[in-house]
């Protein structure tokens, strides 16, 4: 039986008889905490909070925040949380649901944390920034559910969190298709894995006469425009798959297959790209028990 | 006489309090200087033994590349979809 309830702007799917509530008070803490779209959260008053000033933050908060700067490093600030300037100035300045779309002036991107993490969750701002989790803190929640099903002793389990899937025991997974409603492109059958889907199709708006998307180059604060409308990652963790297929839709190919080749190696990876070639490739064997395109 | 044993007295007097001042002085506690610390920022640049670590840190990842089809990455040319399955993953 399937639990299903919203969070975090995305229907949560949970298939488990156990820790239901656990992991809905999981997500609506992720919400409160760190939505960019409230004014009356924990992110709103890092948002705010003055510069070179010791701030005393949730410990999930702290967490989230060092894992974003881990992956920040990781991929050379290609993708980090401080990009939520950026975000509104490419008119993406409300959930996407309320979005009517407002142009604004683009902005700079960072090449290094304005942040520093002073430990025992303090944290202190040298630069201002706007922060924006993204699809990263579904994938955090993601994980952190299926943390806490695993240590319920749960061994069959679903944590689909808007098309961020976290899996324990094996599922097969479709992937939905790009550009056509209600169809899949790909199945495959995966195990203890978690997957998770990018893409320029749902998130995407016209201003003017060019179509805007969600996708910031982090180091420039800029729009990423590389070919790719869709990604999705077969990887360990759900950040992990999240943070690989962003890379797959805001580098060229070649410069995300390197990165991701270097850094991110554990993974398997369907790029579906504008020419209607999908791409697959990474630790296949590994990582995928069985996969099928569609002809 | 008289004159110059009180100018005695008072030059002995002296030199005791100069002698006393002296050792007063040499065990009265050392004024520490301060220093400031700065905490680390993750702004500094990396110094030479963190860019080494972080070399060896990522030569000691479990490098999966032989794992990584060796043919590399397969392409398919597609147009066509299939039926939904019951658990996806979409873009969200």
């Amino acid at each position: 039986m399937m639990y299903t309830f919203r969070a975090m702007n995305s229907t949560i799917h949970l298939d488990s008889e156990k820790g239901q509530e656990d992991i809905q008070r999981l997500f609506r803490t992720m919400e409160q905490c760190a939505s960019r779209f409230r004014m009356d959260n924990e992110l709103a008053y890092i948002n705010r909070a003055a510069l070179y000033r010791p701030i005393y933050i949730s410990k999930l908060m702290y967490d989230l925040l060092a894992c974003a700067i881990d992956v920040a490093k990781k991929t050379d600030f290609v993708i980090h949380p401080f990009v939520g300037k950026a975000m509104c100035a490419l008119g993406y300045d409300r959930s996407f649901s309320e979005k009517s779309g407002v142009s604004k002036q683009e902005t700079e991107g960072f090449t290094q944390s304005p942040v520093e993490l002073l430990g025992e969750r303090w944290i202190i701002k040298t630069k201002p920034f706007q922060l924006d989790f993204g699809g990263f803190g579904k994938g955090f929640a993601a994980d952190k559910a299926k943390h806490i099903l695993q240590q319920q002793g749960v061994s069959k389990a679903m944590v689909n969190a808007g098309g961020d899937v976290s899996l324990i025991g094996r599922y097969t997974v479709g992937i939905a298709h790009p550009l056509q409603v209600n169809r899949d492109i790909a199945i495959i059958e995966v195990e203890h894995m978690s997957v998770a889907t990018s893409g320029v199709g749902h998130r995407s708006w016209i201003e003017g006469e060019s179509m805007r998307h969600h996708f910031v180059d982090g180091r420039t604060g800029r729009m990423a425009e590389n070919g790719a409308l869709q990604a999705t990652v077969v990887a360990k963790t759900t950040v992990e798959a999240e943070v690989i297929a962003k890379l797959f839709c805001i580098l060229s190919y070649n410069e995300a297959i390197h990165l991701v080749r270097a850094k991110f190696p554990h993974c398997a990876f369907f790029v579906y790209r504008r020419n209607e070639q999908l791409y697959v490739g990474g630790d296949v064997h590994n990582y995928l028990h069985h996969w099928t395109v569609a002809a | 006489m008289k004159k110059s044993i009180k100018w005695g007295v008072i030059g002995i007097t002296v030199a005791s309090f100069g002698v006393f001042a002296t050792v007063v002085q040499q065990n009265a506690p050392q004024k520490k200087e301060t220093k400031s610390y700065r905490l680390p920022s993750l702004a500094d640049p990396l110094t030479e033994k963190e860019k080494q670590d972080r070399e060896n840190w990522v030569e000691s990842l479990d490098w999966q590349e032989g794992n990584w089809d060796v043919n590399g990455t397969q392409v398919f040319q597609t147009n066509g979809s299939m039926s939904p399955a019951n658990n996806r993953t979409q873009v969200s």
